[in-house]
């Protein structure tokens, strides 16, 4: 404790960058990164103790609900190690796949990565993945073991488990406990030590990357960037290269964590500016600043978010559309990695199609949508984007399923194929591997993580993927089994477009995209659903699946018999106008098709993911 | 505001509670009698002066279950404010338990002319599914009994019960026939909320026929009782000649009635109104100097009209649409839009002929899904949604 001695950034005082240390943690889920975060705050003295609010960079409530990191941001710490005062910033980076180009930008601003495991669960499938994409920045790595304080901690194993699978020595680990604050100061100083200083050339014209961005409703987009070269003060007039935006810096400075002005930011330093930008569209992650007139190279590996997973949003009552609008448009300006255009539906009316960089994106967005905006939405079952190469030779991206042509206009039907690593304990492998090959995954590997632990790499269309292969395989391994994935590319498949059709008509919003083979138990699946939630009418209804012209599966709502209940005396008539008012507020949620009325429960539970397989069985 | 001309009295108590009964009562609770009695009189004290009425119903519960003397007691109570006219219909409901007794006498001697029996069948093991305590010969003592009191009687036949068959009901049709009732009721077996019957069938130790089997029960029904010259002239009710219930179509008609007692609901100058459901709050509420009533509401004209098509739509012969924009001021389009009746006659629901809205036989088995759907048509408006299609329930 005696050797580190902490204080507050000091206002003013410029280190060279020989004395900063710009870095991130990346971890699995649950394994501690956030209470790490935090101790590491309260150790160098960026935070006192007592103003320690349990995980204090995931300040937005759902982070916070749901125990992960969204987005990136970025603490600027100073501490006093062996009599040498350094910066240290700490890039907070998310941990999961869905956000793998924001995880990209966040490495390349830093150099080095602290890869956090937990003690008693050891390396998972993301703490693989997200160490791999460190190596790829060539980020050095310090192996940290935490929760050591655990009584069913296994460190040694965990250790050999790191050097097996990441080739990282199992004597180079740094033991700690986040919670219970042990070990910290030897990371601290392992942080100084083994970490390079960032190469920034300060007197070259200023070339900083955006790593992150947020939008602040009286300011405008804060944008978040690593000074590779050069530096920026206020007044500076600067330039965003790729997006070709102009601005004036208002101000700049540091998360500490709390937003702290100060006069410049030079080269290798991390920190804000604000530039009066009011979208951030123009402050997009990955673009270059520099300034107007002498502009630096832009750095490399800028590109645009890839949106893998679609589905459609409608608001549950129609009134609510502009509402609806509103809130996506506030989201979007939060989040430019979330897109949104109005689509309409048969069947949900007005609504929109949105564009998700993955499932736990879409997730998020959703709750956020309810949760913030305190609309009632249908949401359609989630499709992952397609490409269609026709026969005139034209490729299009087809976000939806009803936007895929007739079969006989399809040279070529592509999917997107994702790499998922798997780790499980050995005695579940059967099963995992059963799962991936019913989802016609092609084995790409196995190899042991520990002794009992197996890792299973496959390649799988990220369609299964989004359907329902993380639940399945998290009760087929008890829990036990992870998985991460990451994008390798389209490939060609027999893919075919499933519809539902009630009484004659097409249900837009029900219509699927599967492999051939899975067409008629999908379609029956859906078919049946659909029977049990569709209540009887006057008339006999028939639910279908099709594809093109042929019927895969037929279900049939029998006609309503009667309807007529038999009492009614004096009281009856007041009691009997309760129920029809009270069918009539269920009435206003019910979606007519044709003359059927379709409950928006359907919707739901037609298409949310699995049920239809848990049904089935 | 017309007078009311009809008059509700509630009577709460019970031996126990029958299985599927939702009904406002107190089973084995005797003991508030007296309370009750003081509560009604209390109600009742808001009759000034003593109104003319044609109709009178004591319903329940089991009226039958008061002993002699309250009885004797709430007659006077009603005797003081109300005059049936000369050729008035007064109704008390009965148990076949209760009968013959001390109760026949007091009977005899009031005004009441019509009794409504619960016998619900005549088959031992439905009884005793439904929880009746009576069996076959008490029935026939009640019925000997009832015939000696009064010159019209009712008895109410429940049909889909859990263990019933067409047979069983065949049976309870023809034995109900048999006693020569003046008038049938039939009820089909219902699951409501808070009931035994209910939580049973949520845990599927009982379960619903099929709405084929329960139209195979009313059609049965409907069929003998024609047969042997029961009018259907309400979607439950069957009656001889002359032998309708008054009482029971004031309700129907829309016409003003008054209602005592505890969950009794009642109508006037255009306020619907319904007394406190719970025996004891309502017994603290009023003689504690309270409004025996819990909940009101008043109603447009719209609402009233409504009301009259709805309700007028479960008697056989129908609305008599003349008669109807005279009372109501609003012409039949003006309420549900041509197009709904357009589709309904179109699907075999409805007819209007001369003058004259009325369910077909087919329609009847559906009055349900066309009251409900009058009754949610929102007033034309300038933002008023278009009515939507006829088929949707």
């Amino acid at each position: 404790m005696n050797e580190i001695r902490t204080r507050k950034v000091t206002q003013g005082k410029i280190l060279p960058a020989s004395q900063i240390r710009n870095f991130c943690i990346i971890a699995h889920i649950d394994h501690g990164k956030s209470t790490l975060a935090d101790r590491l705050l309260e150790h160098t003295g960026t935070v006192a103790k007592r103003q320690m609010q349990e995980q204090l960079l995931d300040d937005m409530e759902l982070e916070r609900q749901r125990g992960i990191t969204i987005k990136a941001r970025a603490v600027t710490m100073q501490a006093q190690i062996e009599g040498q005062t350094y910066e240290l910033n700490l890039i907070d980076t998310p941990g999961h796949v869905d956000f793998h180009y924001e995880v990209s930008r966040s490495l390349a601003c830093c150099e080095g990565a602290l890869l956090l495991v937990d003690a008693f669960q050891g390396v998972e499938a993301q703490t693989v993945a997200n160490a791999y994409a460190a190596l790829e920045h060539d980020l050095h790595i310090i192996p940290v073991i935490n929760k050591i304080d655990l009584v069913n901690q296994r460190a040694d194993e965990v250790a050999q488990e790191m050097e097996q699978v990441l080739g990282l020595a199992a004597d180079s680990c740094i033991r700690v406990s986040a919670k219970a604050g042990i070990g910290i100061d030897d990371l601290l100083k392992a942080i100084t030590t083994q970490f390079p200083a960032p190469a920034a050339d300060r007197t070259s014209p200023l070339q900083a990357m955006v790593f992150d961005s947020h939008y602040d409703e009286y300011r405008g987009a804060i944008t978040y960037c690593r000074l590779l070269n050069g530096s920026v003060k206020k007044g500076d007039k600067i330039k965003f290269l790729r997006s070709n935006h102009t601005h004036e810096v208002q101000e700049l400075g540091h998360f500490e964590p709390k937003q702290t002005a100060c006069e410049t930011l030079q080269g290798g330093q991390v920190g804000y500016l604000i530039c009066n930008i009011k979208s951030l569209d123009a402050a997009h992650i990955g673009d270059t600043i520099s300034t107007v007139n002498n502009p630096a190279e832009p750095v490399a590996g800028y590109d645009q978010p890839k949106r893998m997973v679609y589905c459609g949003l409608y608001p549950s009552d129609g009134q609510d559309f502009s509402e609806l609008r509103d809130a996506l448009n506030k989201l979007a300006i939060n989040d430019p990695s979330f897109e949104f255009e109005p689509e309409s539906s048969d069947a949900l009316g007005f609504g929109f199609r949105c564009g998700f960089l993955g499932l736990l994106h879409m997730e998020i967005i959703q709750q956020r949508l309810e949760g913030e905006a305190d609309i009632d939405l249908i949401q359609t079952a989630p499709n992952v984007s397609y490409e269609i190469k026709r026969r005139d030779g034209s490729v299009i991206e087809v976000h939806k399923p009803q936007e895929v042509p007739d079969s006989g206009d399809i040279e070529e039907f592509r999917q997107p194929i994702v790499r998922v690593n798997l780790i499980q304990p050995e005695s579940y492998v059967g099963s995992v591997m059963k799962l991936c090959q019913e989802r016609r995954g092609i084995q790409q590997s196995t190899e042991y993580v520990s002794a009992t632990r197996i890792m299973l790499t496959y390649d799988l269309p990220l369609a299964e993927v989004i359907y329902d292969l993380h639940d399945k395989i998290k009760s087929a391994t008890r829990g036990y089994g992870t998985m991460d994935y990451e994008f390798q590319g389209f490939e060609q498949a027999d893919l075919v477009r499933v519809d539902m059709i009630v009484n004659n008509n097409r249900i837009d919003a029900l219509s699927i995209i599967c492999h051939r083979s899975d067409a008629e138990r999908r379609g029956r699946a859906v078919a049946k659903k659909l029977k049990e939630e569709i209540s009887r009418h006057m008339f006999e209804i028939a639910v279908q699946a099709t594809i093109g012209n042929r019927v895969v599966a037929r279900e049939t709502v029998k006609a309503m018999r009667k309807n007529v209940t038999a009492k009614c005396y004096g009281g009856d008539i007041s009691r009997k106008k309760k129920l029809w008012a009270k069918q009539r507020e269920g009435k206003k949620r019910m979606k007519s098709v044709g003359s059927v009325d379709i409950p928006q429960k359907a919707f739901m539970a037609v298409l949310h993911k699995g049920d239809e397989k848990k049904s089935s069985n | 505001m017309e007078t009311p001309r009809s008059v509700y009295v509630h009577v709460p108590f019970c031996r126990h509670r029958c299985g599927y009964c939702n009904f406002t009562l107190v089973a084995g609770r005797d003991y508030l009698i007296a309370d009750y009695l003081k509560a009604i009189e209390i109600e009742l004290d808001k009759i000034k002066t003593p109104i003319e009425v044609d109709t009178i119903y004591l319903g329940g519960g089991t009226p039958s279950r008061l002993p002699p003397q309250d009885l004797q007691h709430l007659l006077s109570l009603l005797g003081n404010r109300f005059r049936l006219v000369a050729d008035g219909e007064f109704t008390m409901e009965a148990n076949p338990d209760d009968l013959p007794g001390e109760i026949e006498s007091v009977i005899r001697d009031s005004d009441i002319n019509r009794v409504s029996l619960g016998i619900q069948s005549f088959s031992q093991p439905k009884l005793r599914s439904l929880d009746r305590d009576h069996d076959l010969p008490q029935i026939e003592l009640a019925i000997d009994s009832v015939k000696k009191i009064v010159d019209r009687f009712s008895i109410d036949l429940i049909f889909a019960a859990p263990h019933d068959s067409l047979s069983i009901w065949e049976k309870d049709l023809s034995y109900g026939i048999g006693t020569g009732a003046t008038h049938i009721s039939t009820y089909e077996l219902t699951f409501e909320k808070g009931t035994i019957f209910w939580n049973r069938k949520q845990r599927n130790q009982i379960h619903a026929p099929t709405d084929d089997h329960c139209v195979a029960y009313y059609e049965m029904a409907i069929e003998r009782l024609r047969d042997h010259e029961y009018a259907h002239y309400e979607v439950s009710s069957f009656a001889k000649s002359g032998q309708r219930s008054r009482h029971n179509q004031v309700y129907w008609s829309g016409s003003p009635y008054l209602a005592f007692g505890p969950g009794a609901s009642g109508f006037m100058d255009g306020v619907r109104y319904t007394n406190h459901r719970a025996v004891k709050r309502y017994l603290t509420k009023v003689l504690n100097g309270h409004s025996a009533i819990e909940e009101s509401r008043v109603l447009s004209r719209r609402e009233m009209a409504i009301d009259q098509i709805v309700f007028g739509l479960r008697l056989i012969e129908g609305i008599d649409l003349r008669q109807f924009e005279q009372q109501t001021g609003y012409q039949l389009n003006n309420l549900v839009p041509t197009e709904c009746l357009d589709d309904w006659t179109e699907a075999n629901l409805v007819t209007l002929e001369s003058d004259r809205l009325r369910l077909t036989s087919r329609g009847i088995l559906f009055a349900d899904t066309i009251c409900s759907h009058i009754s949610m048509l929102e007033p034309p408006g300038p933002e008023a949604s278009s009515p939507s299609d006829p088929n949707h329930n």
